[in-house]
This record gives structure tokens, sequence and C-alpha cells, in this order.
């Protein structure tokens, strides 16, 4: 399992949450799944999912089966799409600095991310 | 010696006829390009309406410092409408942060460029909360809410869906039209440009309307 390209924004002023992206690659040959995840500078990571239907913005907790990842297969965390949902920030999230997130698979065990906060 | 001038005779004509050729297609391609750029119109990335009046007025809705929300204090400038919440981590940034990036590519022609949030979750996002918000994003942002009686009436013109969402944890979601709207320097809606709209198109999209 592979995570690469993880990033968040700052903060803004008062923000209570945040949007985390990143690729996940299961480069193993196995079928694993995302089964949670976690961050010192959050106190709850909820994986998520914005859809936009008819225009219309929805977000929702991502369903199990959506988590779920072939051997080989790709999860892209992008803007507007599958994303972790940090709730409750504990602090501000700055410009320039790392946000560190752990993810926990059903196979591949806990894999850590850094997170580059930045304005993208 | 005269072999060699009356070799050269051929020679010079060739260059002759070959400059000739050269510049022809230099004319030509010049000239195509001409006409492409300046005959064709452009192409927007997002919906272009006709609209004879101006846009439906936001009157009822307050603007961050307080004061009476008035679209006319806004003509000569293109003005970028998005109705959205504060705590909306993903759909809500990318735009703004979208449109933040496109304002400083245009550089001093995008100080004629404002985006005005609207939330449309007043319970929880106060005006001073909103302003502050938006300028993290861009100093020339702008934020503005009301009651929910002026916002039913100003999102129901503007074709603007929102509702009460998913509950996350302690706090819950808006679900909300996403698309961003832009009102010409006349003060008329021009242009619905679909939710996630990248920074290159709108950066092309802008540098019409401006």
């Amino acid at each position: 399992m592979t995570v690469s390209e993880a990033w968040t924004r700052p903060s803004p002023p008062g923000a209570d949450e945040a949007a985390i992206y990143m690729v996940v690659k299961n480069d193993s040959g196995s079928q694993d799944r995302l089964l949670s995840a976690s961050s010192p500078s959050c106190l709850v990571v909820t994986p998520h999912l914005t859809e936009i239907v008819d225009g219309v913005a929805r977000m929702r907790e991502s369903g199990l089966d959506e988590l779920d990842m072939d051997p080989g297969s790709t999860l892209v965390m992008a803007p507007n799409a599958m994303h972790l949902m940090c709730l409750g920030l504990t602090g501000a999230l700055e410009d320039g600095e790392v946000l560190e997130i752990a993810l926990e698979f059903r196979e591949a065990g806990t894999i850590t991310a850094r997170a580059v906060i930045e304005h993208r | 010696m005269t072999d060699d001038r009356e070799s050269e005779a051929p020679q010079h004509a060739g260059l002759r006829r070959s400059l000739l050729v050269a510049g022809a297609l230099v004319v030509a391609v010049v000239a195509a390009w001409a006409a492409v750029t300046i005959a064709a119109p452009h192409r927007f990335s997002g919906t272009v309406l006709q609209a004879p009046d101006p846009a439906p007025s936001m009157l009822g809705l307050m603007r961050d410092d307080g004061s009476a929300l008035d679209l006319a204090s806004f003509h000569g400038e293109v003005l970028l409408v998005y109705f959205g919440y504060l705590s909306c981590p993903d759909a809500c940034p990318t735009t703004l942060s979208n449109v933040a990036s496109a304002r400083r590519r245009l550089g001093s022609t995008g100080e004629r460029v404002r985006l005005l949030m609207i939330s449309v979750d007043p319970e929880r996002d106060s005006l001073a909360e909103i302003g502050e918000y938006v300028r993290s994003f861009d100093e020339g942002f702008v934020g503005a809410t009301g009651d929910h009686a002026a916002l039913d009436r100003v999102a129901a013109q503007y074709g603007i869906f929102f509702a009460r969402g998913a509950d996350l944890g302690p706090e819950y979601a808006v679900d909300h039209t996403a698309t961003l709207m832009g009102i010409d320097t006349d003060g008329h809606l021009r242009i619905i440009w679909p939710a996630g709209i990248d920074i290159d198109r709108l950066v092309a999209d802008l540098e019409e309307l401006l």
C-alpha cells in the first residue's frame, strides 16, 4: 500500500474541519480495505464523499464498499470527490506546515502519511 | 573565375524564389492566425445567459460589514456569486481557492473581479465570521447572509437549492447548488459555471468578461 501526494489547505479562521486529499495505491497482490484514519490534528477522521448531482454538492460518509481496494487499484482522494474529513481541528492548519495522518488498512496495517498544508 | 560567376547566378535566382515562397508562407500563417484569434468568438466554459433584465436583487441580505447587500455597488466589476457555508470543508474552499488563484493570475485587471459568498447556513455562520472566512482566501472577497426568508427568496431567484444534509458527527452538512455565477460589469447575470470549474477556464472567461 502506497500513500502519496497527501495535502490539505490552510484552515480558514474559525474552521473546525478540513478535507485531506491523497492518492492511495494498493500495490500488494491482495484485496484490502481502508478501515479508519486518525491524526493528532483532528478529534476524528472520517472518509467522506462529495457528490455533485444536478449541480448540487452533497457530502456524506463513504460506504464501506467504497473503501474496498482491489489489488493494483488506486483510491484518488481529491476536491469534490472522496476525501478524509478531519472533524474537530485541534489547532489551525498553517500554510507550509505538515499534518500527520495514519491510515489503518485491514491487510496492510497502519500507513502514516504527511499531508503538506498549502494553498492550491 | 568565369565558371564561378556563371554558377552563382542560378543560385541567387533559386534563393530569391525560396525567399518569396517563405514570405508568402509567413503572410498566410499570420492571416490564418488572425482569422482564428480575431474572428472566432470566445467559447465560455459555462452556460451563457442572455438576460435582458439586471440580475435579481439581493436586498434583504446583509454584507459582512453589516450594510444592506446592494448589487449596484458592484457596477463596473465582474461579480462572481457563490452560495455555500463555512463548515463546508471540500466544495466551498475549492471554489474560493480557485477564484482567488484566477484573480491573482489576472494581475491588475483581477482587481475588478469580486467574489460574493452567500452563506446559506445563518444559524452557524455570523456576518463577521463569513467576512473573516472569505478574506482568508482573498482580500477582495465579500461575504453575506440573511434570515431564512430572505435567503429562500434570493436563492429561488437564482435557481439555487439548499437544505440541511447528512449529520456528520455533532455537526451537519448543508447540501447546496455549487455552481458559480457571473454577473457582468453592467449588472446582468451572464454565466453559470459548473461546480468545480478549474482555474485556467475561469481565467479565460473572466478575461472575456472584463
